[in-house]
């Protein structure tokens, strides 16, 4: 055969080749999906892999999409969301908040006050992690001595140290006696416990080892993290009474995959074709197809829940770019009275819910007649804003509103732009940041003046830390604002013998005569789930998949 | 010759050094505070100050580029990732691979197609063939990546079930990324091909080729196709620096965890060690394929070859 002929057929055979290969990829998977599924569509592992574990009564695997990659888990990095949900089955803290927020055993048995300013708290004698290492006194007051050090001890305000009292007792010497649970808070119940041996010789960040009851299988940043239950988990396996803790320390399943799929489109489609079994951020426009007569309403729940995070409009107590609004209370309240909050929250997106006070239902030390009680968030009036214009020193300044560079911050801010120039005729301008440069122009007294972001936390009164309390900027409201009585009726409201209904109104009440503050809306999450999952558990509003109760009779 | 790579040799260690001066020093004047960034809202200036001098930010500008760039280039250490805690050369490393699975096969795929196009069009300039490539390729080149990436999830993912949509389990997650990669990329080479194909095709020498007797194809694969190789090579020393910075887009909407999203991650948590790593690896990168490429010009033109000899 002559070269002439040759060339071209090595040609074309590599041309087939290189074409059967990156077809046969397709046709692998298009076979072993309509084999695994019963819906035809899995592809990979997921839904098509989950069941019953026989040996153990487990379930044997869910796969969790996740909408941000867990990055690093080392065990202070708990500020994201999913990282909350996951990093309370990778380690334990010494107490746990119960549902009324009481503060149960965890890794301690309890605690003693020896005086105003110091505890002492006793911990479970035959506490291990998962490497097998003891647990003592001398790693906790490690694990929060390294916090502290680290720099990572947020809201540790009246903690002030801790020492070994013997091997199974810490004692901690606060700087003033607790008064509220949101004291607590951090120090006892956000601060996981690790041994010091473990922390030496594993880089937590990818492999970490903690005392809970999941261990970590594999994690790919950026990708999935695999987590497995721990066999060896200290409190299946000890014989003192742990009959205390709480039920979100139970093991329902044998493996997790938490899953990271940035795109809420793409992870709808993966529920879709059923190679995932849990998501926390399906569009709204989506949900449909998931809820009670959806296309695949069959293998999915749909369960949906006011959030824990809600926007606020905050303006700028100090002198601000116009330099008036933090001086003029009329203009504040023309501003407040022109704002039509339903209006603003359906231009945020379809899943926020309108607020009509500070705070929602969502809390537990929220007050539902709060709701119906008159004010300038639940009240739109244009005639009484404009009264209130008038009655103010506004001569045309421009007015900066700043705000978080997300879609959903954006319209909130172009609406309101929108509504005070055409009710009020107020020259208003926009500026939008990402996250980290927005407090950096927070922290600027001259910059802005009123502030579109969002605020949260466990109770009620814990979220309005940042724009009522003015222990979170030295000395000052995120608003820049030093009110003593606002101050005063915060602490108030916030320590355990007075945190209730009347003492947060009073706090609501005043905020509101000064008009320093305006809520806009919370978004409603929806969890979209397998059928497989029969009851979902909560931990102070969070999801924890591992304890979620499974259907084991399928 | 030997003289000359020395020389660009020389070159590409200050080209890397003023490359991470300059990322370095951008980062540091970025707007945001990384600490601030890390514990987020309701800190007091005390934990502020301490995570600031925990993640060495707090030290004057001159001794932090100073330690930084002890560090990179005399420890050959990128520093930790202040985002995720990990060694930012390791974790470029164990990234990289999954761009290049994504960028190899993608550059293979854009340079032949779009060669092969580019070659047919020109050859048969202002027919059919012609405007029905070009107009293929000005689809194809105006079609956003994220778009196309989505039309390929709802097709061979919801509706034809052959592919999984997201993730990095087996090989055939990586069939959509690398025909999103492809795509557009096989447009500007198509384009590309054409033009020069197109200049050679009106050289005296093909004419005299012509004149010769010379059959078609002979004179499209001996004359004209290795003289229109330089832009081309051109072309696929772009896209091969282009390949290890991954696509940020891509890799987001298939969730793969590359290089792309990883230097997206450090620009949006500003953080340092992660961006100044990747300007480095990339600056490295990208100068050692400029150079082959040069090089490679020595080898197809005879003139440069000469040139460099000088």
């Amino acid at each position: 055969m002559g070269l002439k002929v040759k060339r071209p057929i090595a040609l074309l055979l590599t041309a087939v080749l290189v074409l059967s290969s990156l077809s046969g990829c397709g046709a692998t998977t298009s076979s072993k999906s309509s084999g695994e599924s019963t819906s035809g569509a899995a592809v990979s592992a997921g839904n098509s892999e989950s069941g019953l574990t026989e040996s153990n009564g487990l379930y044997s695997k869910v796969v969790v999409a996740v909408s941000a990659d867990m990055e690093d888990l080392t065990p202070c990095k708990v500020n994201g969301v999913t990282r909350s949900n996951v990093f309370w089955s990778i380690y334990e803290s010494l107490f746990d908040f119960d549902e009324e927020l009481n503060l149960v055993p965890s890794l301690a048995t309890g605690y003693t006050i020896v005086s105003d300013t110091e505890w002492d708290i006793e911990i479970y004698k035959k506490i291990y992690d998962s490497d097998g290492n003891h647990i003592t006194a001398d790693d906790v007051v490690h694990a929060v001595e390294w916090l502290v050090e680290s720099g990572n001890n947020i809201r540790y305000n009246i903690f002030a140290s801790i020492e070994k009292i013997d091997d199974y007792t810490v004692r901690y010497h606060w700087k003033e006696a607790p008064t509220s649970t949101s004291d607590l808070e951090w120090p006892l119940t956000r601060t996981f416990i690790f041994s010091q041996t473990a922390w030496e010789s594993h880089n937590f960040a990818v492999d970490p080892v903690g005392t809970a009851n999941f261990t970590v299988e594999s994690f790919v940043t950026g990708s999935s993290l695999t987590l497995k239950a721990n066999y060896n988990y200290w409190a299946q396996n000890t014989d003192e009474d742990v009959s205390m803790r709480c039920r979100f320390h139970d093991t329902t399943v044998d493996t997790i995959v938490y899953n990271t799929i940035a795109e809420p489109f793409s992870a709808v489609v993966a529920l879709e074709m059923g190679t995932v079994d849990f998501c926390d951020y399906v569009p709204l426009n989506s949900l449909a197809e998931f809820a009670e007569g959806g296309t695949h309403s069959e293998r999915y729940n749909v369960e949906s829940t006011l959030g824990t995070e809600y926007y606020y409009f905050l303006p700028n107590m100090a002198d601000g770019v116009s330099g008036i609004v933090g001086k003029d209370l009329d203009l504040r309240l023309a501003i407040y009275y022109a704002l039509d909050n339903e209006v603003v929250a359906k231009a945020m997106s379809g899943d926020n819910v309108v607020l009509k006070t500070l705070g929602c239902s969502s809390y537990p030390d929220h007050e539902a007649s709060w709701d119906d009680d008159p004010n300038y968030i639940n009240t739109y009036d244009v005639a009484a804003a404009k009264k209130y214009l008038e009655a103010s020193n506004y001569n045309g300044e421009e007015i900066v509103i700043i705000g978080l560079a997300n879609e959903e911050c954006k319209n909130a801010m172009m609406m309101i732009q929108s509504l005070l120039v055409d009710s009020l005729g107020l020259n208003v301008s926009l500026q939008t940041y990402e996250k980290s440069f927005l407090l950096t122009v927070m922290a600027e007294r001259t910059g802005w003046d009123f502030c579109v972001a969002n605020t949260g936390g466990s109770i009620l009164v814990d979220s309005w830390n940042r724009v009522i309390s003015q222990e979170g900027n030295d000395g000052w409201t995120y608003g820049w604002l030093k009110d003593d009585k606002l101050q005063q009726l915060y602490d108030t409201a916030r320590a355990g013998g007075t945190h209730d209904a009347e003492h947060m109104k009073e706090v609501i009440d005043y905020a509101f005569s000064i008009g320093c503050i305006y809520a806009l809306s919370v978004r409603s999450s929806s969890i979209v789930y397998s059928k497989d999952i029969t009851d979902v558990c909560y931990r102070e509003g969070y999801w924890v998949i591992g304890a979620s109760k499974f259907n084991t009779n399928k | 010759m030997y003289r000359y790579v020395l020389k660009r040799l020389m070159l590409m260690i200050v080209i890397i050094i003023c490359s991470a001066i300059v990322a370095f020093t951008l980062m540091y004047l970025a707007p945001g505070d990384p600490a601030r960034l890390q514990l987020g809202q309701g800190i007091s200036q005390a934990v502020l100050e301490a995570r600031r001098h925990e993640l060495g930010i707090d030290r004057p500008y001159i001794v932090q580029l100073a330690t930084y760039l002890y560090n990179a280039f005399v420890r050959f250490d990128f520093g930790t990732s202040w985002q995720y805690g990990v060694s930012v050369m390791e974790e470029l490393l164990s990234r990289l691979p999954r761009t290049l699975m994504i960028g190899i096969p993608a550059m293979i795929l854009n340079v032949t197609i779009g060669t092969i196009m580019g070659v047919i069009a020109a050859i048969h300039e202002g027919k059919w063939q012609d405007s029905s490539l070009m107009l293929l390729a000005m689809v194809l080149v105006s079609a956003p990546d994220f778009w196309v990436a989505l039309m390929l999830i709802i097709l061979f993912c919801v509706k034809l079930n052959w592919l999984p949509s997201y993730g990095i389990d087996s090989l055939k997650s990586y069939v959509l990324p690398i025909i999103c990669s492809a795509l557009p990329v096989i447009a500007v080479n198509a384009r590309q091909a054409r033009s020069s194909m197109l200049e050679v095709i009106r050289a005296d020498f093909i004419t005299t080729a012509r004149a010769k007797g010379q059959k078609s194809g002979t004179i499209i694969r001996k004359h004209m196709f290795p003289n229109a190789l330089m832009p081309i090579i051109t072309g696929i020393a772009g896209g091969l620096s282009k390949t290890v910075a991954g696509s940020p887009v891509i890799e987001t909407v298939f969730s793969i965890p590359g290089v792309g999203a990883f230097l997206l991650t450090g620009v949006n948590y500003r953080d340092r060690p992660i961006v100044c790593g990747c300007v480095i690896f990339f600056a490295l990168f990208t100068s050692i394929v400029v150079l082959l490429m040069d090089l490679c010009y020595a080898f197809l033109d005879p003139r440069i070859k000469a040139q460099y000899s000088k």
